[in-house]
């Protein structure tokens, strides 16, 4: 049977010259000095990742702070009735001005124009 | 045959054992045991130096990316959830050090500060047995070695990755699948073509090993 990766035996791999010549060049292992240094790094990046963290926390907790405040104040603007919205008075009064206006009927038209040719007339 | 079960039998029982193991060293390292770190590194730092060594080709960067490695697990210890085997779980860090380190040095030159590879005091890989061995001898074993590492950095990564798993750390296709986060079947044609190319690549010592043979 030719060899294919899909009838492939792992038991096969031992009897592989490919494998025995791989054997032949063994992983390189690290010096004595290897563990003792990596303790060094592995407690230097936990001091770094200490003082990285403090500034953050402090910064984290005086956004939060912050962004509470912000939140309840737009909350209470949002929230706040007033008891007589000037708005609301402004419009009440254009409304009534604009009622009075046409309730004046067409009478008061050449009422007005007579005004205005009087107006034309002061010149002399 | 009965021999083999056994002996499988016994090296599963084994790798179980080493793998509680590890699990009990990661949750002491989350207490912050400096000791059971020390254990850990002791443990592993053959497999993980040696398996970035060989797919590097760099003996100083693999020692720097060997310790980045270990950084990680040691950072990782407060969340590690033990799901995976510890040692599948560390080496899918080791694979992402060196593939990220691949494509660093693909996008920028490399040019090492340190000794090429084929002298023959490059530190890190073995140097040859000049006390037991003739000159002539250890010349041909030191060519051998240098022909093996060319050939294996010459594969593809994702193949390199698969024949170093394979062939130095023992991983089973499983384990080098979850590894390579990819299916057995896509490991076993990776392994497949893995050996056809370092066939074609060494022939010549493969057959001065058969003439030697008969």
């Amino acid at each position: 049977m030719k060899a294919s990766p899909d009838n492939h035996d792992p038991r096969l791999d031992d009897h592989d010259p490919v494998w025995q010549l791989l054997a032949r060049a063994p992983r390189p292992e690290p010096d004595g000095w290897f563990t003792a240094r990596t303790l060094a790094r592995c407690r230097q990046a936990e001091r770094r990742l200490g003082k990285g963290l403090a500034p953050a926390w402090r910064v984290w907790r005086w956004a939060l702070g912050g962004g509470i405040g912000v939140s309840l104040a737009a909350l209470l603007l949002v929230t706040q009735t007033h008891p007589n919205p000037a708005g609301a008075e402004d419009q009440k009064n254009v409304q009534e001005a604009f009622e009075v206006v046409a309730s004046a009927g067409p009478g008061s038209d050449s009422d007005s124009s007579s005004t205005s040719s009087t107006w034309q007339d002061s010149s002399y | 045959m009965k021999q083999e079960s056994r002996d499988d039998a016994s090296a599963r029982e084994a790798a179980v054992e080493s793998d509680v193991h590890d699990k009990s060293l990661m949750r002491l390292i989350a207490l912050g045991d400096e000791e059971a770190l020390r254990e850990l590194i002791e443990k592993h730092q053959g497999a993980v130096y040696g398996t970035i060594a060989k797919m590097l080709g760099d003996p100083i960067e693999a020692q720097d990316l060997a310790q980045q490695a270990f950084v990680r697990v040691y950072r990782a210890a407060g969340s590690y959830r033990a799901t995976a085997q510890f040692k599948t779980w560390m080496f899918t860090i080791v694979r992402n050090l060196v593939f990220n380190e691949h494509r660093r040095r693909s996008r920028a030159p490399f040019i090492s500060l340190h000794p090429p590879e084929d002298e023959p005091s490059a530190p890190g890989f073995d140097a040859p047995d000049t006390v037991n061995k003739t000159p002539d001898e250890s010349a041909l074993q030191a060519e051998m070695l240098r022909a093996i590492d060319a050939a294996i950095l010459a594969l593809p990564e994702q193949q390199r990755l698969a024949i170093v798993l394979r062939r130095y750390d023992e991983f089973s296709y499983e384990e080098i699948a979850e590894i390579l986060k990819t299916s057995v079947p896509a490991v076993k044609s990776l392994l497949f073509r893995a050996r056809e190319t370092l066939r074609l690549a060494l022939r010549d010592y493969l057959e001065t090993d058969n003439d030697i043979g008969t």
